[in-house]
């Protein structure tokens, strides 16, 4: 089980690079963007089922990369990529992770990886913005939105940094890419959650 | 002292044993049942907590019932035998109310953090959030104490059986009521 760790310290940079805010170039918005960088170590990334319209079993893949670009100030100019190993599902439930990676569900063996790229669509808020993109999955690509926000933003009482908590979550119908199983007792809808803590300022 | 059981007693002794041992079997099959079974294995799960938490109202109605009521006065058993009995039953008292809520609280904290859903119908929220360390020993003490209750009961029943055929009428009574 991953644990989650202390908001992620991020490597910034700017977006256009380094020379270009020298020479006067970079656009503001440019400026203010950040690219965070995480992974299973910093954040946590879950997929919810459910089952019999009543309830529901979460797992998470312990192997993924993320990388962020948002400006916090323009949220509509955030842009996403994703990538995760299918083999690494862990499910609490004895025997699940196996099922899952078989080719029934994720097909692990065959599709390794899952990627996401994708960018805000205008007239997000910083509260709440969608991140729409292509989602490749099992060797299929099928549209995706992630609504993202960025909620209880505070001061580290340590560092006075200013920390955030980003959740993103989306949405997949499974039987269009391809998972067809158990359709009697697992729904066809799976959630997807992102969750890390940002050091935004 | 009543002369016998009431009608509401006896049917809730029946009703119970009936349960505990449908749900003794439901455990173990949902336990077997292969994740390629997913409906079938869920299905009993939600089935087998269900008649589990079913298990503790009528626990408490046939307490009340027998703090009301009372028992029927004791028949003619040995000194030892009636000792013996009065401590099998407590102990079936207690295992009856420990078995389910123990089983309900492993629930909760399973780290699968699967919902309780009482007959598919209404959530019965569990009291606190999935716990590995907490878990690893409320569901060996669940399993234990279910067996516990099963072999108990099968005892309790063996030794109804062989009162009634020594001609005590222990079993008539809580069976047909005189």
């Amino acid at each position: 089980m991953l644990e989650k760790s202390k908001p992620l310290p991020i490597h910034r940079r700017a977006l256009a690079g380094a020379v270009l805010p020298l020479l006067g170039l970079a656009p503001t918005a440019a400026r203010a963007a950040r690219v965070f960088r995480f992974d299973q170590n910093q954040g946590r990334l879950e997929f919810i089922a459910r089952h019999l319209q009543v309830l529901t079993s979460t797992g998470q893949f312990s192997r993924f990369d993320c990388e962020l670009i948002l400006d916090p100030q323009r949220p509509e100019t955030a842009r996403v990529a994703v990538q995760v190993e299918t083999g690494s599902i862990a499910h609490a439930y004895p025997g699940a992770a196996d099922l899952l990676r078989s080719p029934a569900y994720f097909d692990a063996a065959r599709w390794p990886l899952a990627r996401f790229s994708g960018s805000a669509a205008p007239g997000g808020r910083i509260e709440a913005f969608d991140l729409a993109g292509p989602l490749e999955l099992r060797g299929v690509t099928q549209p995706f939105i992630l609504k993202a926000q960025l909620a209880r933003r505070r001061r580290d009482p340590a560092t006075g940094a200013e920390i955030a908590d980003c959740t993103a979550r989306g949405e997949i119908s499974r039987t269009a890419f391809g998972m067809v199983a158990d359709m009697a007792a697992t729904g066809d809808r799976v959630q997807l959650a992102v969750s890390v803590s940002l050091v935004i300022g | 002292m009543p002369a016998a059981w009431s009608v509401a007693q006896r049917r809730l002794h029946w009703a119970m044993a009936a349960l505990v041992f449908v749900n003794f079997l439901l455990a173990l099959v949902m336990v077997a049942l292969p994740l390629s079974a997913l409906f079938a294995k869920i299905l009993t799960y939600q089935l087998h907590k269900s008649l589990g938490l079913l298990l503790i109202p009528l626990w408490v109605w046939r307490l009340w019932l027998l703090a009301r009521r009372g028992r029927p006065a004791s028949v003619a058993l040995a000194g030892w035998q009636q000792g013996a009995a009065r401590l099998g039953q407590s102990a079936l008292y207690a295992l009856l109310i420990a078995v389910p809520v123990l089983g309900f609280l492993s629930a909760a904290a399973a780290p699968v953090a699967v919902e309780t859903v009482f007959f598919l119908i209404l959530p019965v929220p569990h009291p606190f959030p999935p716990d590995q360390a907490l878990y690893d020993v409320l569901r060996p003490l669940h399993q234990g104490a279910a067996w516990g209750l099963v072999v108990l009961a099968l005892g309790h029943g063996a030794m109804a059986i062989h009162h009634h055929r020594q001609g005590l009428p222990i079993l008539r009574l809580m069976w047909r009521g005189k």
